[in-house]
């Protein structure tokens, strides 16, 4: 197991890198001089001439990527055009409000998402799973700016029940932590489902109740355990998704995030925030996707212990 | 003492001896009967039969637009600003009086167009790069993987975001930004596909005749795959219209006077409390176009199923 | 001849049908069985023939579109058909177990032995603590032969071989101590060398702890050798019933003759090479039976009363049933 885990980091580490430098190219290798880019920009002269110094421009491309990663290990992301701060500053008063939101969003998915996969599995084709599946296809099929929107108008603008937008305390997540969800929970809703309809399909449940046991306890003993295994890898891939309906949930409710800061960053032609905000991100998907691998290695003992026939 | 008949014991199986004469012969499904029990388990499915009429209805208006628009969509009447849904402006106006049905129903032009090429361009470049990976195998393999498992893990969203900077916002440079985004996951699929099929004996067959490579990929892997990239197709569809409308609706997609769906709800956000009809509906349109393919690629999906899973 | 007179195990008329798309289809047409106290009862069939959906008949273990539609079932003389959820939970892997024919897939790959063999114990005896439940399964599984019982508690069935998972599987059946235990194709999906440790260990099993067994098998080898009375069934239907050496000595039934006759055996008699026999004709498709004798299309006894009525089950003296209009009869044999 242990051994699992170190490769796993281990190819994990180059990721990242190839990840990072894939951004990087994407956003320093444009069409065009940078600096009569931004001049075009009408951005200030001394930021023009700081930057034309730093950047170093007639260096290679490779050499200004190390030199770039070199930076991002001591926590120095740059200097962001606009707005005069360290990137890294910027993207640490960020990131809690984005971590927040996304956990929030996280937990509604789960806790509606598979008690609603379960008993729409068990009431196969009843009313329940009915609208449960329902609820889930509409998740996944609406644009989150828009239930963003529908939101704010029924329960703020209409209701007044809900604060509009920002985040001064819990009750300004509400809205903004389940139109994020939503989507979420659909897709995990559809996977419980499926996956606990195929594992009830097997053996060993025909054991657990040739043994004698309450359905119940068939179900939430035997099948779940085996069912939720696919269901945990997808919770921890989710943060990528999760991420990106982010960007536009903080930008809906006025949320500061990494999201807002990003496009903010688009909006105003400023590299380095838009390149270490992206960074970031995807620091988080990635370590998302090695917490779901180790996961799965964990709870099936099939890759714990791995298969030794003993006769 | 027992009699045993134990020298029964490794012989006896009665299904051998019930099997009687050999079995008949397997029906080899032609291409045409397969496609037609495809189209039959289809049709069964009343959601998958809706989604396909709603998809349809979609393409004539989005083809059609001018016949079925109202109004001019471009034209601008600051008399008529934000009037409530009526019998002439079945949507109402938004903030330039311009009546919001019709620039939804020219906005199913951009939508589709959003929605088809890029998964079009993204799903061929995929198909090639699956191919040769999962055929020649060995480093061509290994890097291709590698690279697909990069952008893979990028959220989708962010990495189209970044393009977008690069390229600069408009809609031309959306194609582009979903195209780079969309190829990892069918060159997966393919690739797996691939590798199943590489060690099969008609594809050692056509080596040993001496087929070229490529003849082989197209004519023996490729069609195989053909099924779930069928299905692959119609569910990535509502992705890219969502992600169009995304895109629009953070500025940094389709730039004003055009009608995309995402543009005009992004637009009609600061007239929500008086007006919501400007920033809803287009959203109602987006909704009912995803849960159309939706429905379609289900129902797709379901009907291939026995053959996906052989 | 083993068996008390009291029955333990009482089919009558059973009936299952199964409602599919294509049509119903009786896979149990009123089937009767009986099985004696401390008897191996066989119920030998091709596939297909509803002899595993009778046994899950017998512990309401069919699996939907199935569904019991008439017959009783008495265990102990009490009709299991009526039983609640309740009363059936009770019933099973307690007073009467069932193993299965694929050990590989019959354990559940995340949780141990121990916890899947204690639960077979708790679950019907509350007042056992886990201490006790542990040195109990480790008792059960060192009488199915299985080495080093208390480290395989740990153990995950991936990490056991095929035979050692079924004997982890009669260990759950038996640790109850059933009065009846339904063995469906236990051997089957065995090496030749582990079917024989186990069916030893069965009957091993059986006269230590009392239990009777119901075999369910294809393979008239594992018969012989272990079981005292014999069913056979045919396209939902029993043909023919009788002691195992009396079935062996005398079939009466076509089908069971045909069965017997394609064991391929040694030619004594070099130069004259016998064909391997087999049944002619295929395994009938149980949506659409003939009407009349449901062996009928395959039988070389066939006559034209075969075709329009199905037959009785006849006494044939000695605790012999058959179900055929025209017998084997002794000329006609071999």
């Amino acid at each position: 197991m242990k051994r699992y885990v170190f490769k796993k980091i281990l190819v994990t580490v180059p990721i990242m890198i190839g990840m990072v430098f894939i951004t990087f190219i994407l956003l320093n290798v444009v069409p065009g001089d940078p600096i009569t880019l931004m001049m075009r920009e009408h951005i200030s002269p001394d930021v023009v001439a700081r930057v034309k110094g730093q950047m170093h421009l007639d260096d290679p491309v490779l050499l200004r990527f190390l030199r770039y990663l070199g930076g991002i290990l001591h926590g120095d992301f740059g200097i962001s055009y606009k707005l005069n701060r360290p990137v890294s500053y910027l993207l640490a008063s960020a990131f809690p409000n984005t971590l927040v939101l996304t956990l929030a969003a996280a937990l509604i998915s789960w806790i509606i998402g598979i008690p609603a996969g379960i008993l729409s599995a068990v009431r196969r084709y009843s009313f329940v799973d009915n609208f449960f599946m329902t609820f889930s296809l509409l998740g996944v099929s609406m644009p989150v700016f828009w239930s963003g929107l529908l939101f704010q108008y029924i329960f703020s603008l209409k209701l007044g029940l809900l604060p509009v937008a920002g985040l001064n305390g819990p009750l300004y997540l509400i809205m903004p932590a389940i139109v994020l969800g939503w989507s979420s929970a659909g897709t995990i809703a559809r996977l419980t489902r499926s996956s606990l309809l195929e594992v009830m399909r097997n053996d060993y449940i025909r054991t657990a109740r040739a043994k004698g046991l309450h359905e119940i306890r068939v179900i939430m003993n035997h099948a779940l355990k085996n069912s939720l295994l696919p269901v945990v890898t997808v919770m921890a891939l989710q943060v990528a998704g999760l991420l990106s309906g982010a960007v536009i949930t903080e930008s809906v409710f006025a949320i500061p995030g990494i999201g807002r800061v990003a496009v903010n960053a688009i909006q105003n032609r400023d590299m380095p925030l838009l390149q270490g905000s992206v960074v970031l991100t995807t620091f988080l998907v990635v370590a998302g996707n090695l917490v779901a691998d180790i996961l799965y290695a964990y709870l099936d003992p099939r890759i714990k212990y791995g298969a030794t026939e003993a006769k | 003492m027992r009699t045993k008949h134990t020298s029964l014991l490794a012989t006896a199986n009665m299904d051998e001896a019930a099997a009687g004469s050999p079995p008949q012969e397997m029906d080899v499904l032609e291409k045409d009967s397969f496609w037609r029990s495809v189209a039959l388990s289809f049709i069964k499915n009343k959601l998958a039969l809706v989604g396909l009429i709603v998809v349809i209805l979609l393409v004539v208006l989005a083809i059609f637009a001018p016949a079925f628009a109202p109004h001019d969509p471009y034209k601008v009447d600051l008399n008529q600003q934000f009037k409530a849904p009526s019998t002439t402006y079945l949507v109402g106006t938004d903030m330039f009086g311009r009546d919001v049905l019709s620039r939804i129903i020219y906005g199913t032009r951009i939508s589709l167009l959003v929605g088809i090429v890029p998964t079009v361009i993204s799903m061929g470049i995929g198909i090639i790069l699956g191919l040769i990976a999962g055929y020649y195998g060995g480093k061509i393999d290994f890097g291709l993987m590698i690279v697909s498992d990069m952008v893979l893990s990028f959220p989708s969203l962010l990495l189209a975001m970044v393009v977008m900077y690069s390229l600069g916002a408009n809609l031309l440079n959306i194609f582009i930004a979903l195209s780079v985004v969309g190829w990892a996951g069918t060159a997966r699929v393919v690739r797996s596909q691939t590798l199943s099929l590489k060690n099969k004996e008609f594809v050692e067959a056509s080596k040993a005749i001496g087929t070229r490579n490529s003849k082989i990929m197209l004519g023996h892997v490729f069609p195989n795959c053909v099924p779930q990239l069928l299905v692959l197709f119609t569910l990535n569809i509502p992705g890219s219209i969502l992600s169009e409308a995304s895109l629009s609706f953070l500025g940094i997609g389709a730039q004003p006077p055009a009608s995309s769906w995402g543009l005009m709800v992004s637009n009609g956000r600061e007239y929500l409390f008086n007006a919501p009809w400007v920033a809803i509906s287009p959203g109602v349109a987006i909704l009912i176009t995803v849960l159309a393919f939706n429905f379609l690629g289900d129902g797709l999906r379901d009907a291939l199923d026995p053959y996906l899973k052989s | 001849m083993a068996g008390g007179s009291a029955s333990l195990l009482e089919i009558r008329d059973l009936r299952t049908s199964f409602f599919t798309k294509r049509g119903v289809v009786p896979a149990v047409d009123s089937v009767s069985l009986r099985v004696g106290q401390g008897e191996i009862v066989g119920l030998v069939g091709e596939s297909g023939c509803g002899k595993s959906v009778t046994s899950l008949s017998v512990l309401g273990l069919v699996a939907s579109p199935g569904k019991i539609i008439g017959g009783h079932i008495l265990y102990h003389g009490e009709d299991v058909l009526g039983f609640s959820a309740a009363r059936m939970r009770e019933l099973r892997g307690n007073k009467v177990s069932m193993i299965f024919q694929e050990p590989m897939t019959s354990l559940n790959p995340v949780y141990t032995i121990g916890k899947q063999v204690t639960e077979a114990l708790r679950s019907h005896d509350r007042m056992v603590g886990s201490k006790e439940a542990r040195l109990r399964a480790v008792e059960m599984l060192a009488r199915v032969g299985i080495s080093e019982p208390e480290s395989r508690l740990e153990a995950y069935p991936h990490q056991l071989s095929g035979g050692l998972r079924q004997r982890v599987m009669i260990a759950m059946a038996l640790i109850c101590k059933p009065g009846l235990l339904i063995a469906d194709e236990p051997t089957t999906a065995l090496d030749v060398t582990i079917e024989a440790q186990i069916l030893t260990l069965m009957r091993q099993l059986q006269r230590e702890i009392g239990s009777s067994i119901v075999l369910i098998t294809h393979n008239l080898g594992v018969v012989a050798e272990t079981c005292d009375r014999v069913y056979v069934m045919y396209a939902g239907r029993i043909v023919e019933e009788a002691d195992v050496f009396e079935l062996f000595d005398r079939p009466l039934h076509p089908y069971t003759n045909g069965l017997l006759r394609s064991i391929p055996r040694k030619n004594e008699d070099e130069s004259a090479p016998r064909r391997l026999y087999s049944i002619k004709g295929n395994v009938p498709d149980m949506a659409r039976l003939p009407a009349g004798c449901k062996f009928a299309p395959r039988c070389e006894r066939c006559v034209e009363a075969c075709t329009r009525a199905e037959p009785e089950l006849v006494d044939s003296g000695n605790g012999h049933f058959v179900r055929c209009f025209r017998p084997m009869s002794d000329e006609v044999k071999r």
